[in-house]
């Protein structure tokens, strides 16, 4: 069933706030916990929680009361709810890998957005009803709802008789129409159905620590468990309890376990094959002498820069060979000004190649090219071989 | 103020009978586990050596492929019950 948030609505029962994590549990079918625990650790990285909550909350009706500061349909309200997860990730990627905090204009927006949940407490004071006039003749006015004053409705002009001897005009009271104005509770949405039988969420997460408990207990009794085999049991379990929950019990919340533990396996899959240490080399050799430049360099994870533009020498590195190794990170190599460069560069896994101003990336990326010498420049041959990351080499 | 007006409460009794916790196939919960299962699988593979880490290339789409054809089945299936 395709998921369209402008159904989504905040929960007057389950609430702490404004009904907004209550809401989005009961949408997605997931523990409530779980969601007020990510709006707050989300909240940490650059306020991304809070853009995330106070957006839902500005656009999102509550369940039993369909008024909001912004009035629009539902496919409006889906859109305005995706630009506001668009900000928030954008915070959220900016504050994690580009050290972006928020910038200014989120926290006006922020502030606005109080502004009008202030106004918005203002009037929820007035309990909602829908109120529907009309005449109904010879009838009591219907019950009024509590706290509600009916409007007042001006009583009609009532019709003189014209005397038809010309005496004086004789008033016909009217039949008496009875103004009444009746109030209706708003018929209330039927909840979305939950799916039948038990949460599994939390059993999984039990099943899981308990899985890596014994697989630790297992490494430190001696047998030797590698670091992504944890990982790997939290993907595996989750994904069975996700193939159980597709047809039995309520599997909310296993696809981000699933994708977190999918993210630990390949990092710590990449790490361990890379042999990583937990110290990242910083390799940075810049020779004033061909004699001083070695053959080859190697590094395990991190950086290795090769910077020949201090050669005094330049013409004695014509045939010479530069073998670079690595497994993740960056290798660079700059050459003086007019080197030519014979260039095998290939990285094994997902990465880049630039050579000059030839530019691939993507997985398994081999560059086989050559970067020609001016005339009286000599040429060099480098060869570099990279598990994941970035290779580039240049003249500078 | 007419009947017709509400829509009657559901009570528990209204509701459809429930069986146990089994519900009609949630596709998207089933298309993600098969993703998992599969990638864990080729990890698997992979660490014991009985394919390279060259062989990546055209293993990691098989996840995809393989929970996408059972998703689509699944959804052949349900809807092939819901028109008999």
């Amino acid at each position: 069933m395709a998921i369209n948030l402008g159904h989504l609505r905040r929960s007057p029962t389950d609430k702490h706030v404004a009904g907004v994590a209550g809401g989005i549990a009961h949408f997605f079918d997931i523990d409530p916990v779980v969601v007020r625990v990510a709006f707050v650790v989300l909240a940490f990285f650059g306020g991304a929680g809070l853009i995330l909550y106070l957006g839902v909350w500005i656009f999102t009706p509550m369940e039993d009361d369909p008024r909001v500061p912004f009035s629009m349909d539902v496919r409006s309200r889906a859109l305005a709810l995706y630009i506001v997860i668009g900000l928030a990730v954008v915070v959220l990627l900016g504050t994690t890998f580009g050290n972006l905090h928020a910038p200014w204009f989120v926290w006006v927006i922020a502030a606005g957005a109080l502004l009008l949940l202030w106004r918005e407490r203002q009037w929820r004071r007035v309990p909602y009803v829908r109120m529907r006039r009309g005449w109904v003749e010879d009838e009591p006015a219907a019950p009024v709802a509590e706290d509600v004053a009916p409007e007042p409705v001006a009583e009609p002009e009532p019709p003189v008789t014209p005397p038809a001897d010309g005496g004086t005009a004789t008033y016909v009271a009217p039949p008496r129409a009875t103004t009444s104005v009746t109030f209706e509770s708003f018929p209330l949405p039927q909840p979305k159905p939950r799916r039948p039988g038990p949460i599994l969420f939390w059993f999984t997460l039990a099943v899981i620590a308990l899985a890596e408990g014994v697989l630790g207990t297992i490494d430190v009794a001696g047998a030797h468990v590698i670091g992504p085999a944890y990982a790997a049991t939290a993907v595996g379990i989750t994904a069975v309890m996700l193939v159980v929950g597709a047809f039995w019990g309520r599997p909310g919340g296993l696809i981000l376990v699933g994708l977190v533990a999918s993210f630990c396996l390949l990092v710590s899959t990449t790490l361990h094959e890379a042999g990583w240490d937990g110290q990242a080399d910083d390799i940075r050799i810049a020779p004033t002498s061909t004699a001083a430049l070695q053959p080859s360099y190697a590094m395990t994870t991190g950086e290795l820069k090769i910077d020949l533009r201090g050669l005094t020498d330049v013409p004695s590195l014509d045939g010479h060979s530069l073998d670079l190794e690595g497994h993740i990170g960056h290798i660079e190599v700059l050459l003086p000004a007019g080197v030519g460069a014979d260039v095998v560069a290939e990285v094994h896994g997902p990465g880049h190649v630039q050579v000059g101003d030839d530019d691939h990336g993507g997985i398994d990326t081999t560059v086989d090219t050559t970067l020609p010498a001016t005339s009286g420049y000599p040429t060099i041959h480098i060869t570099a071989d990279l598990s994941v990351g970035e290779i580039e080499i240049h003249r500078g | 103020m007419s009947d017709d007006i509400f829509e009657p409460a559901q009570t528990p009794e209204a509701q459809p009978a429930r069986h146990g916790g089994w519900h009609a196939v949630s596709i998207g919960h089933l298309v993600m586990g098969l993703v998992f299962l599969t990638f864990v699988g080729i990890w698997g593979l992979v660490e014991s050596d009985a394919v390279e880490w060259h062989d990546l290339r055209w293993l990691l789409p098989l996840p995809w492929l393989i929970a996408g054809a059972a998703g689509l089945l699944a959804v052949a299936g349900s809807s092939i019950r819901k028109h008999r």
